[in-house]
């Protein structure tokens, strides 16, 4: 198994990275649209509960990784069970990321490439990276997120001679009920998929620093996703509603004296290395889990083949966008919430009972 | 690759160096960028698009303004021009087609090289499309990548070729010299210059009503020049009035999107007129309302300064320039009268009146927003205008000044 470690400070870039993803060019609960930075802030909220819960589960079992608390909780067969479940996420996961890359080149710059033309040398490197083990994806990580963040704050100064304020109006123009929903949406994906980090926390160095880190990643990740949906609002308005990839229309239609224009490179930059780090992690996840699930003693062989497969289910998970869209939608939040809220504080709650159980028949 | 690569003690399906080569291969074919790469000289790159009904009334006629690069050279040391003799710098193409997109693709027929669309300065609308809705036509631009949003849209009752055909005045291709008559607005305030996004965003607000500005040809000395002096009111989807340029003024101030222009008033105390020049202007709409009725409530605030005179009547003394202000804030309340008086007429909420109400106070917009018209023409509609005379110019006497009697 994978001997690297990171340092507590990489693993909150590495959440940050995980969380902006592939949201940062195709946002969830759009029907709210001016609402929706509003609704980012509770649903942010909402995935930092979830997340605490959830690392109670690594304070527990410090230096197990999910799958291994699975097995010490539900014993063998049950623990490879919902392993196997957790499997699946971890593939759903990386595909929908894989599919919303592809779809995005292929709509805008690279209208004729051949899919596979883009997602072998993709896959390639990710794979590259997820061999190379934890440590090399944190480090590779670093400068990736910080070109990020140093974009989003240049686009701030590039959009106020067109923000508009009054496009946020009105606010709180949906009702409360849909609101909710629509956070919770949001909380699971993308704060939620944070759930998958707990394959990865065993190999921090410092583990009482590693739920502060978590969670300081996703304020980081919720603070940027909010300024960007945010500024798109601001500058597209309501138009941004019909968009697909809002936040790539946000880009075009900058216009700095009509010299400083067609900046759409920025936002594919941004994904292409968001989602690189999310697609290799989810790799990596899949890889390691498998290994775990199989007792293998190295996940190394497994990362290319499954890799392939991560490649042929990002065709067949969601064919299209459309289809996409409607399982972001209507399937998702429960999806969601059973993956990283559900399953986490039953294995949490199972091991509180029985170990309840345990002391009061020793005692 | 002729070198032992150290195997790190790892599990590997590959040799290190294998893997290495395998994947340079495999990157090869990526050198040659995208796959549908165009240079330069494969593409027809348009920089104007008109677009009007087909033939029959039915599917579209596109008619497209592509430069030919090599035409295009500055003028050389002897002013001679580098055009002499030579062709048109722009190729007008027509293509008809049932949608724009098969229009587009028809295009190619004809023209030796794909069509670029990415430069696309303006699009131009025929105004029997625009009777017959518009939207099916910027369908196309919106959803694929190469048309840009942020470009210009205009109307015109011309045939959107003969436009592209006009004299370019001092440029060498009308598309560009059109985006550069659109984008000098604020020079008079009297276009209203809208952008395909900004048509979509007014269209999305159900009771907005939009307005493009209107392109037409004028003869000068025999020859076509090009002039945008009307506004064409979109209510729906479709083209229902004009504006004439004093309206679309009036449109402006509401919209407080006067960025500048003159003004004339008669001069006071004498024959004559008096102009003046405007350097900021600030307008503030509040629009209040319930079931039975709404309030408007249009504040202008303007800065302007005397630009020219014609009587020989001294206008910069304290007393003339607060007359003249007078005068001024009366003219711009006319200008705004004329546009509220036509948007009624035409029961088209041009002003956003209604948008205004839906962002400020959404829960009273859903009572009043099925029966919008109706409130709309009702309207009770306040006009304030301020008006402050900072300068008078380099002069403080008219220059046909004559000194007072026996001074």
């Amino acid at each position: 198994m994978d001997q690297g470690k990171i340092s507590p400070w990489q693993l909150t870039l590495l959440v940050m990275s995980f969380t902006i993803g592939n949201w940062i060019v195709l946002p969830a609960g759009t029907e709210a649209w001016q609402n929706l930075w509003l609704i980012m802030i509770l649903a942010l909220g909402e995935g930092l509960v979830f997340a605490y819960l959830s690392l109670l589960l690594f304070r527990r079992f410090p230096g197990k990784t999910l799958f291994e608390i699975f097995a010490l909780v539900f014993g063998s067969v049950g623990g490879k069970f919902l392993s196997l479940l957790f499997l699946w996420f971890f593939l759903q996961t990386g595909a929908a990321a894989l599919m919303i890359f592809v779809t995005l080149l292929k709509t805008t710059i690279f209208t004729a490439t051949p899919d596979m033309a883009l997602l072998v040398p993709w896959m390639l490197i990710v794979i590259y990276g997820c061999r190379r083990g934890i440590e090399v994806i944190a480090r590779s990580n670093e400068p990736l997120i910080i070109a990020t963040i140093v974009l989003l704050f240049i686009s701030v100064l590039l959009v106020l001679n067109i923000l508009d304020p009054a496009n946020l109006l009105p606010l709180f123009n949906l009702p409360l009920s849909d609101a909710l929903w629509i956070s919770v949406g949001i909380a699971v994906f993308p704060f939620g998929q944070n759930v998958l980090f707990l394959m990865i926390l065993p190999r921090v160095n410092r583990r009482q620093k590693v739920t502060g880190a978590v969670l300081k990643g996703m304020i980081g990740a919720g603070g940027y996703l909010l300024l960007i949906q945010f500024l798109t609002v601001g500058v597209v308005g309501k138009v941004g509603e019909i968009y697909v990839f809002p936040s790539y229309e946000f880009y075009r239609m900058i216009d700095i004296a009509r010299v400083l224009t067609r900046l759409e490179l920025i936002p594919l930059l941004n994904f292409m290395t968001m989602g690189f780090i999310k697609i290799m992690l989810c790799l990596y996840a899949l890889a390691v889990g498998t290994a775990q699930v199989f007792n293998l003693r190295t996940y190394r062989p497994l990362v290319f083949p499954l890799g392939a497969l991560l490649l042929i289910a990002a065709f067949r998970f969601a064919p299209s966008i459309s289809q996409h869209l409607r399982f972001v939608e209507e399937v998702n939040p429960y999806f969601g919430l059973f993956y990283s809220v559900f399953l986490p504080l039953l294995t949490l709650g199972v091991a509180l009972v029985r170990g309840w159980l345990r002391r009061r028949v020793t005692s | 690759m002729g070198r032992t690569a150290d195997q790190g003690g790892r599990n590997r399906p590959f040799s290190k160096g294998g893997l290495r080569l395998l994947m340079i291969l495999l990157l090869i074919p990526l050198l040659g960028g995208c796959w549908d790469l165009r240079e330069l000289d494969s593409l027809a790159l348009v920089f104007g698009m008109g677009l009007d009904l087909g033939p029959q009334g039915d599917g579209y006629r596109l008619t497209f303004e592509i430069v030919r690069a090599r035409q295009i050279q500055t003028p050389g040391p002897d002013g001679s021009g580098g055009g002499g003799g030579q062709r048109n710098p722009y190729w007008l193409l027509q293509a008809t087609g049932p949608t724009v997109f098969e229009a587009v693709r028809n295009a190619t027929l004809q023209s030796s090289r794909r069509l670029f669309l990415s430069h696309t300065q303006v699009f131009i609308i025929g105004e029997e499309l625009a009777k017959s809705g518009i939207s099916p036509t910027i369908d196309f631009i919106v959803r694929v990548n190469e048309p840009r949003i942020v470009k210009w849209l205009l109307l015109t009752a011309d045939e959107p070729e003969q436009i592209f055909a006009a004299e370019p005045g001092l440029e060498q291709i009308t598309a560009l010299a059109i985006a550069d008559l659109i984008q000098n607005y604020g020079i008079t305030s009297k276009i209203k210059p809208v952008r395909v996004v900004d048509y979509l965003e007014t269209r999305m607000h159900k009771t907005s009503a939009n307005t493009l500005p209107i392109i037409r040809i004028k003869e000068t000395a025999g020859k076509k020049e090009l002039i945008i002096d009307r506004t064409g009111v979109i209510k729906g989807d479709k083209l229902v009035g004009y504006l004439d340029p004093k309206e679309t003024r009036g449109l402006l101030w509401v919209q407080d999107e006067v960025d500048g222009g003159v003004v004339t008033v008669d001069a006071p105390g004498g024959e004559g007129k008096a102009t003046m020049e405007l350097f900021n202007a600030d307008t503030k709409l509040t629009v209040e309302g319930n079931e039975h009725g709404i309030q408007v409530r249009i504040e202008v605030k303007v800065r302007s300064g005397l630009g020219a005179q014609t009587t020989s009547v001294d206008l910069s003394t304290t007393n003339q320039i607060e007359r003249l202000e007078k005068r001024q804030a009366e003219v711009i309340r006319e200008e705004i009268g004329a546009a509220l008086t036509k948007a009624r007429d035409l029961k088209a909420d041009i002003f956003g009146f209604g948008e205004y109400l839906y962002r400020h106070d959404h829960r009273r917009w859903k009572g009043l927003e099925s029966e919008w018209e109706r409130y709309f023409v009702g309207a009770e509609v306040d006009v304030s205008v301020e008006v402050m005379v900072e300068e008078v110019g380099l002069i403080t006497k008219p220059t046909i000044y004559r000194a007072p009697e026996g001074g």
